[in-house]
């Protein structure tokens, strides 16, 4: 038997090339698919070898290939021809919600091009729309539903004819006209049993950065929003920790890769095992690095130290709301101030923490947004938090969508709780209106108590806001005591500005992810929110003389070299008077009327910005290799150095100016003081020097 | 360990001499000692969206596979 299995897509939102080429979107959408390749290896366990499509991979490929796009042949059509290379019997395709309407007119046109071939579909969204599904589009032949590792064998095996498909537990198949589904199929419960995934079926393993590997399966927990304890059982499961650590090594002995993406959704739930798990991995005499989901109520600050020294580098926490009504409103329950601690502790032992909250609940109020969001800024008090807000999105099969199923509304403010999906086809617009039933998740819940275009555009507001100006965000949080309040005001100023609102979803997406955004928060910070008086305004007004002076340096490309010229410990080749300093490339040299290191420590502590004195710093901003850059406060000799160091003066008239202001040198001579401290400097990174004619020296 | 061996080569690279007593270097190096305060995204680009800068929020880098696929 032929068989292919085909993975859900989730880059193919990108239709553009040059963004879905992005280094960003590649690193989420080059990695195995999981979900296909442990089963690929229970078939190859009876002898059938399967052939691995990653659509991700394909969808790279059709964008760039010669004879796709620019003939106009649609991404379906592309793939379709390409499934039918060589002939199969059998193609599985693995879904999920976002794309679904994706992989049913991809399968839709692979029947259409294979009518001999069955088209069975697996994951979590067939398995939750399974009798619709099948109701409304005759092209598919049978739905796997749940965990389908040894389900699809028996289906693959029962095939030719399909005659005892009524004894296969865990399908959903057509008979004659009727749809059959069959009782559902006893969850796996020794995962230890389970093969290595057949990764030596995916060729492109050797370029991926990280390798995800199953962890365990079933969550205890009943989230109203959340399809997992649906698709997996609410039985918790987990692999044994020498299963783990075993199939890691192998791994890392195979491929060379040793960053893993352990999945589970409540990994943490069994804290021994846990223990067991990050103990095996101590002593297992390998490094690692992976990342996990936890709950805040499941992992503690000893078991956090723990996972760290065993190679934990990032957890993704579900906070959902920062109201506690609305966690027991959506049966989350967690206690929030208890998640706060946990998102501290992590930061504490250097592990990022996705902190992800959620907007658009049914029963929202304004009160529990603005909880929502004073806690999502709160956390991003700590460096490695990387904050979500995404809005609520009804998936299939979970309480949410069973409540408000009569009520669902489709319009253009699309979801991003799980992948995105945001950008659809015409043909699936058309299946989406046709089928709620099908595709719930593209449609919103209502929530009578917030706009939700104006949700939109807070999660717009807040998370590029934070990524741009993260201290300026919490300072106007702080400042304030309600972000909320900033945003509406913000609102206000620019309707005023820019006319009433955005004439659809994707221009307000465009327009706050672009740098007019950042210019016009500078502004309206300026212009409107300074004018009303208010004790922490020194600070906020010092950290927009900082940012606007990292916006005018970005204008003048200041920036524009890839990192700041790497401290060199060689030295002065010439070590005189005649040497002219200047800021090295890519520092930044900036004078702020406050103590800009106060009022940091003010923001990450919450202290009273009030507190923070007007005293005049310099601080240098210095690129880094990344996207980021340093920021250095400056002692007072050095500010005075740094100042003098303006690419004219020579070492001996930076001596001399220095003299003359007395700073720093009593007792020493000046000459050789200054000397001694532009070069300390220089090491530092922060200068460079030039021979008096302007020419760049080489150090020897 | 690179840390420790990064601060070896450092302890071994000497400014040359000036004939500056060792208090009096030492009195400077404490005068220059400059504090490292936080990192910042100095072209107003921020890591959620530098690169993508016209389209939807994409998934945050690096923590995006962390998010729920279903």
């Amino acid at each position: 038997m032929r068989v292919c299995l085909i993975s859900a897509p989730t880059v193919t939102d990108f239709e553009d090339p040059a963004v879905a080429e992005d280094e960003a979107i590649r690193r989420v959408s080059e990695h195995a698919p999981i979900g296909i390749l442990s089963l690929a290896a229970m078939l190859e366990l009876r002898g059938i070898v399967s052939h691995i499509v990653d659509l991700n991979r394909l969808y790279y490929e059709y964008l760039r290939s010669e004879e796709g796009r620019p003939r106009g042949i649609d991404f379906c059509s592309f793939v379709a021809q390409k499934l039918g290379k060589p002939p199969f019997d059998v193609f599985g395709f693995s879904t999920i919600c976002s794309s679904y309407p994706l992989t049913l007119r991809i399968a839709e046109q692979t029947k259409r091009l294979h009518p001999g071939a069955a088209i069975v579909l697996g994951g979590p969204q067939a398995s939750a729309v399974d009798v619709p599904t099948l109701k409304a589009f005759p092209f598919i032949d049978a739905i796997v539903r749940g965990e389908a590792e040894e389900t699809l064998p028996r289906l693959l095996g029962a095939l030719p004819g399909g005659g005892a498909w009524a004894e296969i537990p865990g399908i959903t198949f057509r008979q004659r006209h009727e749809v059959v589904r069959n009782r559902n199929a006893p969850v796996l419960s020794d995962l230890d049993s389970l093969p290595m995934p057949a990764f030596h079926l995916y060729p492109h393993l050797k370029d991926c950065r990280y390798v995800s590997l199953e962890l365990g399966r079933g969550c205890p927990f009943a989230c109203e929003f959340c399809s997992t304890s649906n698709f997996f059982g609410r039985r918790f499961r987990l692999k044994s920790p020498r299963r783990i650590t075993a199939q890691m090594c192998e791994v890392k002995r195979v491929y060379g890769i040793s960053t893993f993406a352990l999945i589970h959704d409540m990994f943490t739930a069994d804290r021994e095992r846990v223990v067991a798990f990050c103990t095996a991995l101590l002593e297992c005499g390998q490094k690692f690095r992976w990342n996990c989901s936890a709950r805040t109520d499941c992992i503690d600050d000893e078991l956090i130290a723990l996972m760290a020294r065993a190679g934990c580098r990032a957890i993704f926490f579900g906070i959902e709301s920062g109201s506690e009504r609305t966690q027991r409103e959506i049966n989350k329950n967690l206690d929030l101030a208890e998640a706060a601690l946990r998102i501290r502790c992590a930061d504490k032992h250097r592990i990022r923490t996705g902190v992800s909250l959620i907007t658009g609940f049914p029963k929202e109020t304004r009160e529990d947004l603005k909880k929502t969001v004073s806690f999502l800024v709160d956390s991003v008090r700590f460096d490695r938090v990387e904050p979500q807000l995404h809005l609520v999105a009804p998936l299939a099969d979970t309480p949410l969508y069973a409540r408000c199923r009569e009520q669902l509304q489709l319009d253009d403010i699309c979801s991003d709780i799980s992948y995105q999906g945001w950008r659809q086809d015409p043909a699936d617009r058309s299946m989406i209106q046709r089928y709620p039933e099908i595709f719930p998740n593209f449609y919103s819940v209502p929530c009578p108590g917030l706009d939700r275009r104006c949700l939109k555009e807070l999660t717009k507001f807040v998370l590029h806001g934070i990524g741009r100006c993260r201290w300026l965000l919490v300072a106007l949080h702080q400042d304030s005591g309600d972000l909320l309040a900033v945003f509406d005001a913000w609102r206000t100023w620019r309707a005023e500005r820019a006319g009433n609102g955005f004439a659809s979803a994707a221009e307000l997406s465009r327009y706050y992810a672009g740098a007019a955004f950042r210019q016009d928060l500078l502004e309206f910070v300026k212009s409107r929110y300074l004018q009303a008086a208010g004790p922490g305004n020194l600070s906020v007004a010092t950290l927009i003389e900082l940012e606007s002076a990292c916006s005018q340096a970005a204008e003048e490309s200041i920036f524009a070299c890839r990192e700041s010229a790497a401290p060199s410990a060689d030295c002065l080749p010439v070590l005189d008077r005649d040497v002219v300093f200047r800021l090295a490339e890519g520092v930044l040299a900036v004078k702020l009327g406050a103590d800009y290191k106060k009022i940091i420590q003010c923001l990450r502590r919450k202290g009273r910005l009030d507190g923070v004195p007007a005293r005049p710093v310099v601080v240098v901003v210095r690129k880094t290799a990344g996207k980021e850059a340093k920021v250095v406060q400056l002692s007072p000799l050095s500010a005075r150095l740094v100042c003098l160091c303006d690419g004219r003066r020579t070492a001996g008239q930076i001596a001399e100016d220095l003299g003359t202001l007395g700073e720093g040198l009593e007792g020493i001579p000046t000459d050789k003081g200054c000397l001694f401290a532009l070069e300390t400097l220089r090491r530092q990174g922060l200068l460079s020097f030039a021979a008096r004619d302007g020419k760049p020296m080489h150090a020897h | 360990m690179a840390n420790r061996k990064r601060k070896r080569q450092w302890a071994l690279v000497v400014i040359p001499d000036l004939g500056l007593l060792p208090e009096q270097m030492e009195k400077l190096k404490a005068g220059l000692k400059n504090e490292f305060v936080n990192i910042l995204t100095p072209t107003g680009v921020s890591r959620i969206d530098v690169d993508m800068p016209t389209v939807e929020l994409p998934p945050l880098p690096g923590l995006a596979k962390l998010r729920r696929k279903r």
